[in-house]
């Protein structure tokens, strides 16, 4: 299966933890998501969430000036968006553990099972 | 020498890479040699152009929710691109763009009323993913831009040629030139590199200026250019004749303001009417003069305004010398009552011993002060200094 079907579900997720570790501009969110092994990430995707998630009021931004460069858009999490981080961290939590449990090999169950029947 | 021996194999390289990535490790090298600087500047340019194509797919959208969309994807683009990643398609990434940021899709039906500005913008942005597309193209590409700051001088100098021959500016061998004309000139060159840099733009209408300017500098640049070819294979004489040329009458370059002729026996003659070589009346007078110029006496220490000599005040001819002279006011600055100018020479001695009656007209004794007329035109003199008789 895609990762970046997986991905999708989860990305507010992955951003909100990754600006809530530290502030980060827009492709500095997209390095250290793909720093974490997210390789499929796409960037339009991850600016358009932290767009989404700023006009929701999970992030603040502020600027930063650079040298030689062009203004920077830092976000920072505001506590709006730790609730949501908190909550979202809960849910996938739930999620993954059921989902593990789904899709654990059935060859254990499939061995029991036999023996229960002949039992 | 030594050290960037090798470097030179490097570089041939990098420049004919089909999509050139610039790995941060190998921007050391590269950044040293000129192509290095090609490099960056077309990940920026890429990355403008980019963005540009990507603003145009999200023109629907509302254009506050745009900018803040959109805001720092230039600068998010060049720094992928610096990692040596790829930008793909716009057009998809502006999609993905809009479905993450949870935004409406497009209105089919808005899609074909693209406003003017989203056109030039998209123009622009395939335009410069064609020169981006091959090595030649960008070679020339890399070439204009490095030539471009040449070009704001240039718009400049149209610029100010243009509005100094709209404000009647006059010209000195076809161009206008003078201390103001320079200054204005240097001024509107600052202006023009600071807005090519982005610069002293504080208000958006002012890159519609900018835009309007460039285009009228790109239309006058061929009237400037054959303009000043023009007036610069024009012989340099042409400045000298019109500016230096000495106007009304004068000997070895001065200003003469009277004559003075005296007859044989050394009197001075009240009125002698002159005349040149082709039978012209000889006057001081400029070509387009009205009035005679002043003289400058410098005994007395004050300059005479002339008049007409007193016997041709009614027939109003100034070829009848000596003119009369009036000093001028030390109220009212106007010239006073003319009366009789005081020669120089009161009178002379005499020419010959025999000034008599059968005086003939070539050794009739008219003796110019401070002119060649007489010399020129010895008959017109005597004829004239006859008649004052």
């Amino acid at each position: 299966m895609d990762g970046t079907q997986l991905l999708k579900g989860v990305l507010d997720a992955a951003v909100l933890a990754v600006v809530d570790r530290e502030d980060g501009y827009g492709y500095d969110v997209v390095r250290r998501l793909r720093d974490a092994g997210l390789d499929e990430v796409g960037d339009a995707s991850v600016y358009g969430t932290l767009r989404r998630l700023y006009a929701a009021g999970a992030l603040s931004t502020y600027v930063v000036p650079s040298e030689g460069g062009p203004h920077r858009k830092y976000y920072s999490i505001t506590p709006m968006g730790n609730d949501l981080l908190a909550e979202q961290r809960n849910s996938w939590q739930r999620f993954s553990e059921t989902l593990t449990a789904l899709i654990e090999p059935q060859q254990p169950a499939q061995a029991a099972q036999p023996e229960g029947a002949s039992a | 020498m030594n050290d960037t021996a090798s470097l030179p194999a490097t570089d041939p390289i990098a420049a004919t890479m089909p999509l050139p990535k610039t790995h941060p490790n190998t921007r050391p090298f590269v950044g040293t040699s000129p192509s290095g600087t090609a490099a960056e500047l077309t990940n920026a340019e890429r990355a403008v152009a980019f963005a540009a194509a990507v603003r145009s797919q999200l023109n629907d959208l509302p254009a506050d929710e745009l900018d803040e969309l959109l805001d720092g994807l230039g600068a998010d683009l060049e720094e992928r691109l610096n990692d040596g990643g790829e930008l793909g398609d716009p057009t998809g990434y502006a999609e993905e763009l809009r479905q993450a940021a949870g935004l409406p899709p497009r209105d089919p039906k808005s899609a074909p009323q693209l406003p003017l500005r989203e056109r030039i913008a998209a123009a622009r942005a395939r335009a410069a993913s064609w020169f981006a597309a091959t090595p030649a193209r960008r070679s020339v590409r890399d070439f204009a831009v490095a030539v471009q700051p040449a070009w704001w001088v240039l718009r400049a100098l149209v610029g100010a040629w243009a509005a100094l021959l709209l404000l009647r500016h006059p010209l000195i061998n076809g161009l206008p030139i003078s201390y103001l004309s320079v200054a204005f000139t240097l001024a509107l060159i600052v202006l023009s590199v600071q807005w090519g840099r982005g610069r002293w733009l504080p208000r958006a209408w002012l890159k519609h200026v900018r835009r309007v300017a460039n285009v009228a500098a790109v239309v006058l640049v061929l009237p400037f250019l054959a303009s000043t070819w023009a007036s610069l294979t024009t012989p340099h004489t042409d400045y000298s004749y019109e500016e230096y040329a000495m106007q009304g009458l004068a000997r070895n370059g001065g200003e003469i303001t009277n004559i003075f002729a005296y007859d044989c026996e050394g009197n001075l003659l009240e009125s002698v009417r002159l005349f040149d070589q082709n039978g012209e009346p000889l006057t001081t007078l400029s070509a387009d003069a009205s009035t005679p110029p002043d003289s400058w006496v410098p005994g007395d220490d004050r300059s005479y305004a002339h008049s007409f000599n007193p016997l041709a005040k009614d027939a109003e001819v100034w070829n009848v010398f000596p003119l009369s002279a009036a000093t001028y006011s030390d109220v009212t600055g106007e010239p006073g009552e003319p009366s009789p100018a005081k020669p120089p020479k009161d009178e002379l001695p005499p020419l010959s011993r025999d000034c008599s009656a059968e005086t003939t007209a070539d050794e009739a004794a008219a003796e110019p002060d401070e002119t060649e007329a007489g010399a020129e035109s010895t008959n017109g003199a005597t004829t004239a200094a006859r008649t004052g008789e």
